[in-house]
């Protein structure tokens, strides 16, 4: 019995002395925080959204730096709202069904992302918004605003383009125009697959 | 305390197998490299061993190293989560060597908070004075990360997979159920490490079943 015990030991060895310098790798890595653990100013806000679902906090680091997100559903959406490390809130996010769009911009966005790919399924649809804290609390609370603030769409689809299909994110302001393509990179399944 | 919990394990599936059906346990540790040739190939090898510690619940309690598989798979990226899969796998078991070829199928969601991956696949193994077995399989596997909404680098994972297996062999038909669930940790994008346990339950379809139990440790190379 101990010499297969023994037998583990190389992979164990191999694995942990192949990583010894992990560290020193960029990484992006998002985890489950404590709402006490994100700063003061993102959790006063947040507490004066008067939310009544649960709010799940997340941490998120990068090489470029670490942000803060409050996730929560709302008016029967999720929403997510990033803040800075310092707490200074970066954008919300929420998620809905691409039919529920205005018309006009779903026309144009589909316009737009037709004429970038083959063919292409939506496969995840979200309204960013971004301005003063003020404006963004109305647009969560109510979904408009009367103060100033900039609305994007980003757009998960499936999508073949040069006869090979992948996942891409599309960035489009808000008459549909694009702003950015990225294809997304599909993590790692070897332990699924294989 | 792991090895009252491994005991403890290797009794509840022993009770609930019949008195006369086999039962045996010990180690699978193996090894995964994949090398990525182009963006849609990669080439993924494995190795393998079967290692028993225990058989049929305290009688025989001796280690016996059982076998030793070599597996080198070629996979093709169909679309953005789906791929196709062959390969070929060299199994040294005593004196004896077998040979396998491998087609598979494979899709890979993601959801919310999960993976959910799927694998359809076939093979065939040949022996010398061995009637060819053909097998037909089936895989569900989840990956859950256990902070966050993926199993980013140093964080995590829970895999759960059940696999059905229909093994036909010189007109005899068999069918095998695997329950696998495993903690995984993932290093880097490049590195992760899976260990957990790995039930067995087959010669399903005949009197005396065969049940073991395994304490799966896989370590998963991308180069």
């Amino acid at each position: 019995m101990k010499a297969a015990y023994k037998s583990l030991i190389p992979i164990i060895l191999i694995f942990i002395l192949s990583n010894e310098g992990i560290t020193q790798t960029k990484f992006e890595r998002e985890y489950g925080i404590n709402k006490t653990e994100a700063p003061k100013k993102a959790v006063d806000f947040i507490d004066s959204c008067n939310f009544s679902k649960k709010i799940n906090w997340y941490a998120e680091e990068s090489q470029d730096g670490k942000t803060f997100e409050a996730k929560t559903k709302h008016r029967n959406h999720k929403f997510s709202i990033e803040f800075d490390n310092y707490g200074v809130l970066l954008d919300v996010e929420q998620k809905v069904d691409f039919d529920e769009l205005d018309e006009s911009v779903k026309t144009s966005i589909s316009k737009t992302i037709g004429d970038l790919f083959t063919t292409y399924k939506v496969r995840k649809t979200q309204i960013q918004w971004t301005g003063k804290s003020k404006g963004l609390m109305d647009l969560i609370k109510n979904g408009r605003s009367d103060k100033p603030y900039t609305t994007q769409y980003e757009i998960i689809v499936d999508a073949r383009k040069d006869g090979f299909s992948s996942y891409y994110e599309v960035l489009l302001d808000s008459s549909g125009n694009p702003l950015e393509v990225l294809e997304i990179k599909q993590p790692n399944a070897d332990n699924l697959v294989f | 305390m792991k090895r009252k919990i491994f005991f403890l394990l290797v009794w509840i599936v022993s009770i609930s197998a019949k008195a006369q059906d086999n039962f045996s346990s010990g180690l699978l540790p193996g090894i995964n490299v994949s090398i990525g040739l182009t963006d849609r190939f990669i080439l993924s090898n494995k190795i393998e061993s079967r290692q028993v510690i225990l058989e049929k619940l305290s009688e025989d309690m001796s280690y016996k190293f059982v076998l030793m598989d070599v597996s080198s798979v070629l996979s093709f990226r169909t679309s953005a989560n789906t791929r196709i899969n062959g390969g070929y796998l060299i199994r040294i078991v005593d004196d004896r060597t077998l040979h396998r070829f491998i087609q598979q199928f494979n899709l890979v969601n993601n959801l919310d908070r999960m993976r959910l991956a799927h694998r359809f696949a076939l093979d065939q193994t040949i022996g010398k004075d061995l009637p060819m077995e053909f097998r037909t399989r089936y895989r569900i596997s989840l990956e859950k990360p256990l902070s966050g909404e993926k199993a980013d680098p140093k964080e995590f994972y829970l895999k759960l997979s059940n696999e059905y297996l229909w093994v036909v062999q010189n007109k005899n038909s068999d069918v095998e159920i695997r329950f696998i669930s495993l903690l995984g940790y993932t290093a880097n994008t490049k590195n992760k490490i899976e260990a957990g346990f790995d039930y067995r339950f087959n010669e399903f379809l005949l009197s005396t079943s065969d049940h073991d139990l395994w304490i799966n440790i896989t370590w998963y190379v991308a180069l």
